[in-house]
């Protein structure tokens, strides 16, 4: 077993063998396999957080975790926060913590009495920006109706009114592969279809969204004469792999190129937010105050009778952006959106429904 | 990238400072009741894993060399074949892997109607 010529001999043989046997035997190994993922995950799950949790509250003597923000972490300018202290076995990221899982661990992380949880999060914030700096109208035009941007990318890379779920999961991969630079060969893997089809859902996305691949050239053109990337508020990446000799070396500078113009100018959108909105709860003598930033989401400790006021000025922050309007006179070509939560904990919180800007609580 | 750095950057400093210093609170009770659930559910599905015909008593189900017996190679076991191997030739029983046998598996299901 396992001398294979090529690749995807062992995937050919591994068929037929599944093809000889029982419905039974299928049955059976089907129940086992997906078992055996499942009680890997958690494992991992509760190692990571329980574990990692309980030995942060004993080092630190108190219920309490401290995260700790890194400016300079990520080459995006992405925050990470790298671990709880000093310590890093203690290290729990809350970047990975899972949203939606049977044993709600979101929900360990909770507001001290009398106070809420609120996580506001930027919804689909990086095809939003995409968007506005490639200046594609098709998907501006998406944004601006408020229409579900994956249907509605479906709906014109396949041609029909009525979609199906599964259309809409490839639209929607596609979308994400273009932002990180995959190609016909990540979607043919990821979505489970033949090759040929998938060259042609992406020659499909070209016509559906041609501006998307004119700024991809100009990037790539850019990156290659000038070595960095720059996204609109200034933050330089600098990509001195694509003078390499090595194809694959220079592919991913590229790559790492484009996907910087779109995230970093995403994660400064949200700083900004971020800065805004805690000012404006100072200038407004509320107790509110941000406790941690997770990818395009901002989360805040308020007290219970603060809510209103305080969803009001996040809100507006987070949408209309006038922080960014003022320092950078940025105006973007599609509207911002938020989904908030307001709960107890991290995770248990109910979405907030917002009508002219006030949360309707 | 100067404005980025005076205009933003350096002011939310302030804010960040003060998320490192107060910190986020953890719910005790729940963490414990979290954890307990997890734990409970990790023992049932390792004791439903048991159960099945290939795997014996003494099989180590996080030991990769015990996987490949009994998803592979014991003879009146599952006697899968593994779609991939790991660079040093080994069967591979990793995740994706994994996935990849369920995918084979289901089509199979699928087109067996």
């Amino acid at each position: 077993m396992g001398r294979w010529q090529h690749r995807d001999e062992g995937k050919k043989v591994s068929k037929s063998v599944v093809g000889s046997k029982t419905t039974q035997e299928l049955q059976d190994a089907k129940h086992f396999l997906k078992g055996l993922l499942n009680l890997r995950k958690s494992e991992k799950l509760a190692k990571t957080y329980i574990k990692g949790t309980r030995n942060a509250i004993e080092y630190n003597e108190t219920n309490k975790v401290f995260v700790d923000f890194r400016f300079d972490g990520t080459s995006t300018g992405r925050l990470s926060c790298a671990a709880y202290n000093a310590q890093k076995a203690m290290g729990v990221s809350f970047h990975t913590l899972p949203r939606e899982t049977e044993t709600n661990i979101r929900s360990i992380f909770t507001a001290p009495e009398g106070s809420v949880f609120i996580a506001a999060d930027y919804a689909a914030m990086e095809l939003r920006v995409l968007s506005h700096i490639a200046k594609e109208g098709n998907m501006q035009l998406a944004f601006n109706e408020g229409a579900d941007l994956h249907t509605y990318t479906a709906r014109l890379l396949f041609n029909k009114e009525n979609i199906t779920k599964k259309e809409r999961q490839i639209a929607k991969t596609v979308s994400f592969l273009i932002v990180y630079g995959g190609g016909p060969f990540n979607l043919a893997e990821t979505m489970g279809i033949p090759m040929r089809r998938a060259e042609k859902i992406i020659d499909n996305y070209k016509n559906v969204y041609p501006g998307i691949f004119t700024y991809m050239e100009f990037v790539n053109e850019f990156i290659k004469t000038n070595a960095y990337a720059y996204s609109i508020f200034g933050r330089k990446r600098n990509l001195p792999d694509v003078r390499s000799k090595d194809r694959s070396v220079v592919n991913r500078a590229l790559r790492q190129g484009l996907n910087f113009t779109i995230q970093s100018t995403a994660s400064d959108i949200l700083l900004c937010s971020l800065l805004g909105a805690s000012r404006r709860f100072k200038d407004a003598g509320l107790k509110a105050r941000p406790v941690a930033t997770v990818h395009d989401s901002i989360e805040i400790i308020c007290p219970k009778d603060e809510v209103k006021d305080t969803l009001t000025i996040l809100y507006d922050e987070m949408v209309n952006y006038p922080t960014i309007k003022e320092t950078f006179n940025i105006h973007f070509d599609v509207p911002l959106a938020i989904d908030a939560e307001v709960g107890k904990s991290f995770g248990d919180g109910k979405i907030i429904e917002f009508r002219k800007g006030l949360p309707i609580v | 990238m100067y404005k980025l750095i005076e205009k933003i950057v350096m002011p939310s400093l302030e804010t960040f400072a003060d998320m490192e210093y107060h910190g986020l609170d953890v719910d005790p009770k729940v963490l414990e009741t979290v954890g307990r659930q997890l734990n409970t559910k990790n023992m049932n599905e390792e004791d439903y894993l048991y159960t099945c015909k290939s795997v014996k008593k003494t099989d180590n189900l996080s030991s990769n060399n015990d996987l490949i017996e009994v998803l592979y190679t014991r003879e009146g076991g599952m006697e899968l074949f593994p779609p991939d191997k790991t660079a040093s030739g080994k069967p591979s029983v990793s995740a994706p892997t994994l996935k990849l046998l369920l995918e084979h598996i289901d089509e199979e299901l699928a087109s067996r109607g």
